[in-house]
């Protein structure tokens, strides 16, 4: 079964197009990861997803039903927004009781493994944007959802309790849909990803090892850019990013060679997430 | 259902108490009002602390309205908080039903306390009818001046320049008002002016003056008014 | 006639309270940098001097002004206020600004520290950041509540001073 169903959505405003014609699924017990830099859309995206922003074209669908219900779905927005005024374990609280859960069975199952003891006490005000974060993760499993929407859940997070969330997250087979920009995050959590880029997804959804395999080859060379090499470079694919020459090779010394006659300022790395979306935007832009 | 509108306004009614500027301004504000102007022409004028009275809970009935309800609301949608507990399992209105209640309940209390003060202070002993008429007014006051504030906020003004919007109304309705003397009798227009605005409407409730058409005028425009601007309002992500 | 000799009289009161913080900085050691009129938070006369390094200098330094008033205040009594009402009601005035709980020599005393509080440039600043914690407090409606009460006080029993 399909948990969710992104089909043609386009958004536009006034003469701007937000996202334009995106579609993908996301499978039961699937973790998708949306993965794109600042302004690519994502969290319009998510907007449209969660039912916040109509789309001008197009249509989603949860669990294959064409009528949107969030009862079994857990949402954690980028920007939590709760009552300031009010401390944490009143929120928590609060939410148990619309959702006629014990609070009580909550703070035994959950309060330890998201750190809430220590800060149960403090206001949503007072909070750090990681802290509002673990509150807002807890708020979202609390009923044990089928599919949680993450819109950059981990943001400010500590690596070990990201590890340690995720492990609870992923609990059960559920389905995970979430934005990041966070390259590696997405490389480690995620069995299926999308590129978006400008309000498009730039391929179909694959596996992060599938993305690396389609990349011209396994290693990058980095290099300031200098006109002088980039004529060496017709027979090699490469990108440029932020006045950086970025080339893929295979273990070519003689390119190395040739390079180091022009500079020596170069590193060599594994390719990874970000060199597949800068590579595939640059392909976009020409 | 029940449960989640008691919640509702047990957590309201915390919020606004850990607010301590809006304390004041609810609580110590008016009783020092009361106390202060009867102090100063209660024992001259015969009526003047009952007039008072209703004039200080008029006043406190409209500020309530106008920066209690609207506002906050508005700050829910601006902040992503209305589209958060939209997914809920819960209809949203029954966490406005409770915020709702919960500025009666505290209007209530505030009635209460200067009728207290009332007779500890000036021997004055408030009457149940005329507990029954500030009753009433707190609902129909409320009522009306939630929906102006609303009005004013969702109005597509800038976030801001509608507090300072909402100040500008309430002191003029305020001081051409026959809230703290009868204005009309130092100034046939700014009584007229005051003849025409909500808060004199209120205070004919909480006098036991009854009612004119005006009142019908006063609520019905808010909420049409406030509904259709509720639908053009647009949020920026 | 009445508001003139009012405004006389309160500026009078005004000049002998400025002139209380002014001797007693003479008293103490402490340099008078200033005197001076400012309308923040609302229009009033200071006395800005090198601020004391003792408490108990801080202390009577500050409620000196106070304290002259309050002798103005039971010589004014002792003679009926010369039968002038209105002096009465010019010392009303000066009572309910010297006392306030907003902005007066008491929030001052009560509020303000002899060291600045960490990131806080000027002893100003360190008064803004202070009075925000202090006001509404408990101790703060304390202050209210004899401030109102003064207020009734003053009102109940005018006819019994003049």
């Amino acid at each position: 079964m399909n948990d969710i169903i992104v089909s043609d959505v386009s958004y536009q405003v006034k003469d701007k197009i937000i996202l334009n014609n995106i579609s993908f699924t996301v499978t039961k017990g699937e973790s998708f990861a949306l993965l794109g830099e600042n302004g690519s859309g994502k969290s319009t995206l998510i907007d449209v997803i969660l039912n916040d922003l109509k789309p001008s074209k197009g249509y989603i669908k949860f669990f294959e039903k064409s009528k949107a219900c969030f009862d079994k779905v857990g949402i954690v927005y980028d920007q939590l927004p709760l009552f300031s005024m009010l401390r944490v374990f009143e929120i928590i609280k609060y939410f148990t009781t619309i959702r006629k859960l014990e609070f009580e069975n909550i703070k035994k199952k959950y309060f330890e493994i998201f750190e809430i003891n220590k800060i149960q006490k403090s206001f949503i005000k007072e909070l750090s944007q990681g802290e509002k974060k673990r509150v807002g993760i807890l708020l979202a499993l609390i009923h044990n959802p089928d599919l949680l929407i993450l819109d950059e859940p981990f943001a400010n997070l500590d690596p070990t309790i990201t590890e340690r969330l995720w492990k609870i997250i992923r609990n059960e087979n559920r389905t995970i849909f979430f934005t990041t920009h966070n390259w590696k995050e997405a490389e480690k959590l995620a069995v299926k990803i999308a590129f978006i880029y400008k309000g498009k997804v730039l391929f179909e959804p694959q596996s992060p090892q599938s993305i690396l395999n389609s990349l011209p080859a396994l290693k990058i060379i980095n290099f300031p850019k200098n006109e002088n090499i980039i004529k060496l470079l017709t027979n090699y694919q490469y990108y440029l990013h932020d006045e950086n020459i970025n080339v893929f090779f295979n273990e070519d010394s003689k390119l190395l060679k040739d390079i180091s006659q022009f500079t020596n300022n170069f590193s060599v790395q594994e390719v990874d997430l970000k060199d597949a979306y800068l590579f595939n935007i640059n392909n976009y832009k020409a | 259902m029940i449960k989640i509108i008691v919640k509702s306004i047990y957590y309201q009614l915390l919020i606004s108490l850990r607010i301590k500027q809006a304390v004041f301004f609810t609580v110590a504000f008016p009783i020092f009002l009361f106390v202060i102007f009867g102090s100063i022409w209660g024992a001259q004028h015969d009526g003047y602390v009952s007039f008072l009275l209703s004039g200080i809970i008029g006043m406190t009935i409209a500020s309530d309205g106008l920066f209690a309800i609207g506002p906050v609301i508005k700050e829910y949608y601006s902040n992503g908080l209305i589209k958060y507990l939209r997914k809920l399992p819960f209809n949203i209105l029954l966490h406005f039903i409770g915020l709702i209640i919960s500025r009666i309940i505290s209007l209530i209390f505030i009635v209460l306390l200067l009728c207290v003060a009332a007779y500890l202070m000036f021997g004055y002993i408030v009457t149940s009818l005329e507990i029954l008429n500030f009753i009433i007014g707190v609902f129909v006051g409320l009522f009306v001046f939630s929906f102006l504030g609303l009005v004013v906020t969702f109005s597509g003004i800038k976030q801001g320049a509608d507090k300072g919007i909402i100040n500008l109304i309430y002191f003029v309705i305020l001081f051409t008002s026959n809230a703290f003397y009868p204005v009309g009798e130092f100034n046939k227009l700014i009584g007229y002016i005051g003849n025409i605005l909500p808060l004199n409407q209120i205070l004919s409730i909480l006098r036991g003056d009854g009612v004119n058409y005006l009142l019908g005028i006063w609520t019905l425009i808010p909420m049409l008014l406030f509904a259709f601007l509720f639908k053009k309002v647009k949020f920026k992500r | 006639m009445q508001l003139f000799l009012f405004v006389i009289f309160l500026f009078g009161l005004v000049f002998f309270h400025e002139l209380g913080h002014v001797v007693s900085a003479k008293l103490l050691g402490l340099s008078v940098q200033k005197i001076g009129f400012q309308f923040q938070p609302f229009p009033h006369f200071y006395v800005a001097v090198n601020w004391p390094k003792k408490k108990i200098h801080k202390f009577v330094y500050l409620f000196s002004g106070t304290f002259l008033t309050l002798t103005l205040f039971a010589v004014s009594t002792y003679n009926h206020f010369f039968e002038l009402s209105i002096l009465y009601w010019a010392f009303f005035v000066q009572f309910i600004m010297e006392f306030n709980p907003f902005y007066s020599d008491f929030t001052i005393a009560f509020v303000s520290n002899n060291k600045l509080n960490k990131g806080v440039k000027s002893y100003a600043d360190n008064y803004k950041v202070q009075f925000q914690k202090y006001q509404f407090s408990a101790k703060w409606y304390f202050h209210f509540i004899i401030w109102t009460s003064t207020i009734i006080l003053l009102i109940k029993f005018k006819n019994q001073f003049v």
